[in-house]
């Protein structure tokens, strides 16, 4: 794509125009800090397409990979005196390339391996559900699991964890399995929201067969995609929510504790995205015994890992993960603990990295022995 | 936050660096270095929104390089290598001045110094801390705090701006400034490489030479500061519907030293409203003031506080929290209601407030406008003036540019002056300051640059004559629409003859 369309930018022409080149965005940027250069700064992006906009849209070829170098993180919507969405401006352009058939290799990989087996990483669409013990989908529980990609195939750690601890005090609820698709947040970020809409529907139609009332998911991105781009005749939880909830309602209860200190990840999908920050830190303090622990930048300052340019851009991802595991271990953790399985998968990388040994875990996988079994 | 070596190359290998350049891709190693069309745009530009035209008709030139140093004995080898080649070298920072400082007129090289952020040493026994000129204010602010330390002055836009930048823009301005005066108080001692590539370290007096020279004299590449223990802090904001009385109550409010002091008038008030919704009285005037000290003299500065704004209606403690909080964002979080802000800054004394005030109102009757002040040092303001106006309604756009001469002018008339030459008001600088003075910052600039290859054309030279931008000006002001016409033919000049044009009529580097 050699030029913009300036028509279809006119949703965030407002934001390109307010933005005052102070500069503030670069101060949180995990890819800018790493990098470096104003090119891959919201600041220096806003001011290519402005000039882009002003020269009858001609485009310089490498905004195209700057833009997909957007982690998408918001902390520069945070840090900006004017709020400018940037991430809406990066999703903006990606629309444009992707309806010029222009991606980049990795979002164009991942975008053709949803359309087969409906997960970015073309793994086999029936071999979804086998982390799991068999189990039958009941109709008429109101509490579904979405398990999401990263869970379903490399994490699965994670949700053996739920499972069994939800098991071992005896909650019901449904999990999908290989019926289950992709949430379809992997094709927003690439700009390919039609895409999206249509996987949006397939596990619409499901959730409906099966009269799901409650959703929770253990991905931050399966979480924020279900709240804010699902229909919201279903509650989408976190799944530290939903255990929070359990603790409060004395369904969950530690028997054991954990004499660990452990700092926790702020995830940009469940921290800035949904603006979830209490009930993880609630969930941890929960366990007898946990010293919680703070980042420096946290809540809605915290800085993302680079997770989402895990597939796109490893080392970059890695080399922005090890400054967020150095961070972790200047304040003294034993522990990080993240609520989000691309958090905890890049952040781990990040270690090696940074050659440091620390445990790294999604909250879920500290539970299951920790918990008082209450089988009926 | 420490960088390791970046893992995602610039996209430019040595093939596109002309060969006199490649030593300097060298010198700082792969991944440090750019040409990219993007980056060498951006590093072109900075807050000021003038149009690109208008840059290009006074002739400027594109960076063909930018490159990011790692240490100072990088930015010493760059120096050198550029001084024996002539080649200009811009010193940059975050970026954040609005005097073109960071736009390299010259072409050449960008010396981005942002990857020389560590903070060396904090001895919080001696109270000072050794730190690297790429170190952001915010950054530093924040650790010390977490150890119970302060700084004693940073800026309000701490959040993008570095130690160099700041300093070399003489640091007049900004939070703690009012009680502990200008940035340079602060300093023990710099670090910096002159333009021969020679590495200098600094006592108290001598930085004073580099301090406000915008990166003309030498780079800064370390600085050690002087800094404090946490102290306590009270809040305090009043509205005044009498500008003359707001104004009294600022001057002997700033005689109280506070930490930190601002104001908006009802202009400014009613921007935050609307953008902010800050639910502000619109009145003539809107200070806040932060006080340190013990709890004893807080208890003390409340009652003075009280009594000198008696003729104010006081805001609850939490909302001057609140601006406090806020304070590296009010300045221009309403830039959305232009969207396009004209940004001016003048420095006046006290007893000039009213009457600068008046005429401002009168020369911006057809703006939405306001102002605020930056915390000021003893005796003086600094005033930051916006007028909103809309970049792409390019008539109106190019009216407003004029106001870069009308608005400094009413600081002159006023015994004030511009916060800041560089670039956009080195062509005034016979308005800015006395010749004799004038006479000896070019002497100096002589001396430690004779090649002149350090941010040439900038703060003692210009290469546009004055009487060619005071004609724009005017033609900006009277025939917008001719203006912008005549500007968009001069693109298709080619740079060569402009510039040639111009040293005919009389722009010279001195
Ligand atoms: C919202 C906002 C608030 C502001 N508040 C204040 C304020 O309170 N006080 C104030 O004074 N200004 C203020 N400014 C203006 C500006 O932010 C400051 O001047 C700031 O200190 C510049 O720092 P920087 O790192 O961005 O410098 P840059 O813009 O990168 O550079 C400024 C000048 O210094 C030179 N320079 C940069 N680094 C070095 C170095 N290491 N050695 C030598 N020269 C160098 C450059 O060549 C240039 O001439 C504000 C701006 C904004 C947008």
């Amino acid at each position: 794509m050699k030029t913009l369309d300036s028509s279809k930018m006119q949703e965030v022409i407002n934001d390109i125009y307010s933005c005052a080149s102070c500069g503030y965005c670069r101060f949180g940027c995990p890819v800018f800090q790493r990098v470096g250069f104003e090119r891959l700064a919201p600041r220096g992006r806003i001011l290519a397409l402005k000039r882009a906009l002003e020269s009858r849209g001609e485009i310089p070829e490498t905004l195209r990979e700057s833009i997909y170098m957007c982690l998408q993180c918001q902390n520069c919507q945070v840090q900006c005196p004017m709020s400018i969405d940037f991430p809406k401006i990066a999703l903006a352009l990606a629309e444009q390339y992707n309806e010029a058939n222009d991606l980049p290799e990795g979002p164009a990989m991942l975008k053709e391996r949803i359309a087969k087996e409906s997960n970015p990483f073309g793994e086999p669409r029936g071999e979804r559900g086998a982390w799991m013990p068999k189990r039958e989908l009941v109709p008429g529980l109101e509490h579904l699991y979405f398990v999401g990609c990263g869970t379903s195939y490399s994490a699965t750690r994670i949700a053996r964890s739920i499972v069994k601890m939800l098991d071992d005090i005896g909650f019901q609820y449904n999990v999908l399995g290989a019926e289950e698709n992709c949430c379809g947040a992997p094709l927003f970020r690439v700009g390919d929201s039609a895409g999206a809409r249509k996987l949006i529907e397939k596990n619409v139609q499901k959730f409906k067969e099966l009269g799901v009332k409650t959703i929770f998911a253990n991905c931050a991105g399966c979480f924020k995609t279900l709240k804010h781009a699902y229909p919201d005749t279903f509650e989408a939880l976190h799944v530290t929510q939903f255990l929070m909830r359990l603790v409060e309602s004395g369904q969950l209860k530690f028997s054991k504790d954990l004499k660990k200190r452990i700092i926790y990840f702020d995830g940009c999908d469940i921290g800035r995205h949904s603006e979830v920050y209490e009930e993880p830190r609630e969930l941890l303090k929960s366990i007898p015994g946990v010293e919680l622990l703070e980042y420096e930048y946290n809540r809605d300052q915290a800085m993302c890992c680079g997770g989402p340019l895990l597939a796109s851009y490893p080392d970059l991802a890695q080399d922005i993960a090890a400054d967020r595991v150095r961070e972790a271990v200047e304040k003294g953790a034993e522990i990080i603990a993240t609520a989000c399985p691309t958090c905890m998968v890049n952040l781990k990388r990040g270690a090696q990295a940074a050659d440091v040994k620390i445990r790294i875990e999604d909250i879920p996988m500290l539970l299951p022995t920790l918990v008082e079994k209450n089988k009926k | 936050m420490t960088e390791a070596s970046p893992s995602v190359a610039a996209p430019s290998a040595d093939p596109k660096v002309r060969p006199e350049l490649r030593r300097f891709c060298e010198i700082v190693g792969e991944g440090n270095f750019s040409t990219d069309p993007i980056d060498l745009y951006c590093y072109s530009r900075d807050l000021a929104p003038i149009p690109y035209d208008l840059l290009y008709a006074y002739g400027m030139l594109e960076p063909e390089l930018v490159v990011r140093p790692r240490g100072v004995e990088q930015v010493s080898e760059i120096l050198r290598y550029a001084n024996q080649r002539r080649i200009p070298i811009t010193p940059r920072g975050g970026g954040s001045f609005a005097m073109g400082g960071t736009i390299p007129i010259e072409g050449g090289v960008v010396l981005d110094l942002c990857g020389m952020n560590e903070i060396v040493e904090i001895n919080g026994a001696d109270l000072t801390v050794r730190v690297q000129c790429g170190l952001n204010w915010r950054r530093l602010a924040e650790k010390l705090a977490g150890m119970g330390l302060s700084l004693l002055a940073y800026p309000s836009s701490g959040v993008a701006a570095t130690i160099g930048g700041y300093l070399g823009t003489g640091g007049g301005a900004g939070i703690g400034v009012p009680r502990n005066g200008v940035a340079g108080n602060s300093i023990l001692s710099l670090k910096v490489v002159l333009a021969d590539g020679s590495i200098v370290e600094t006592n108290p007096w001598d930085s004073w030479c580099f301090i406000g020279a915008e990166g003309t004299l030498g780079v800064i590449c370390e600085a050690v500061l002087k800094i404090a223990p946490l102290a306590r802090q009270r809040c305090f904001m009043y509205a005044f519907n009498r500008l003359g009385d707001g104004i009294k109550a600022l001057e002997s409010l700033a005689r109280l030293r506070p930490f930190f002091l601002h104001f908006l008038d009802r202009g400014a008030a009613g921007f935050l409203n609307e953008s902010d919704n800050a639910a502000l009285d619109e009145a003539a005037m809107t200070i806040v003031a932060a006080f340190q000290g013990t709890d004893r003299q807080l208890a003390g500065v409340s009652r003075q506080v009280e009594s000198i704004c008696k003729d104010g209606k006081r805001y609850p403690e939490d909302t001057a929290e609140h601006e406090w909080e806020n304070r590296f964002k009010i300045e221009i979080s309403f830039k959305r209601l232009g969207p396009t802000l004209m940004l001016q800054e003048i420095r006046l004394p006290f007893r000039f407030l009213e009457k600068a005030m008046l005429e401002l109102a009168e020369a911006l009757k057809d703006y939405r406008w306001g102002v605020q002040c930056l915390s000021s040092d003893h005796g003086s303001v600094c005033l930051l003036i916006y007028a909103l106006t809309d970049e792409r309604d390019k008539k109106r756009f190019y009216k407003a540019l004029s106001l870069a001469r009308v608005i400094p002018r009413i600081g002159y008339r006023n015994q004030g002056t511009v916060y800041g030459i560089a670039l956009h008001n080195s062509v005034h600088l016979a308005r800015i300051h006395p010749r004799s003075a004038v006479e000896a910052m070019r002497a100096i600039k002589r001396r430690f640059d004779p090649n002149n290859i350090l941010n040439p054309s900038k703060t003692v030279q210009t290469r546009v004559p004055r009487l060619l931008v005071t004609v724009s000006m005017l033609l900006m002001e009277r025939v917008p629409g001719l203006m912008r016409l005549g500007l968009s033919m001069v693109k298709f000049l080619p740079r060569g003859l402009i510039r040639s044009g111009l040293r005919v009529v009389g722009g010279q580097l001195r």
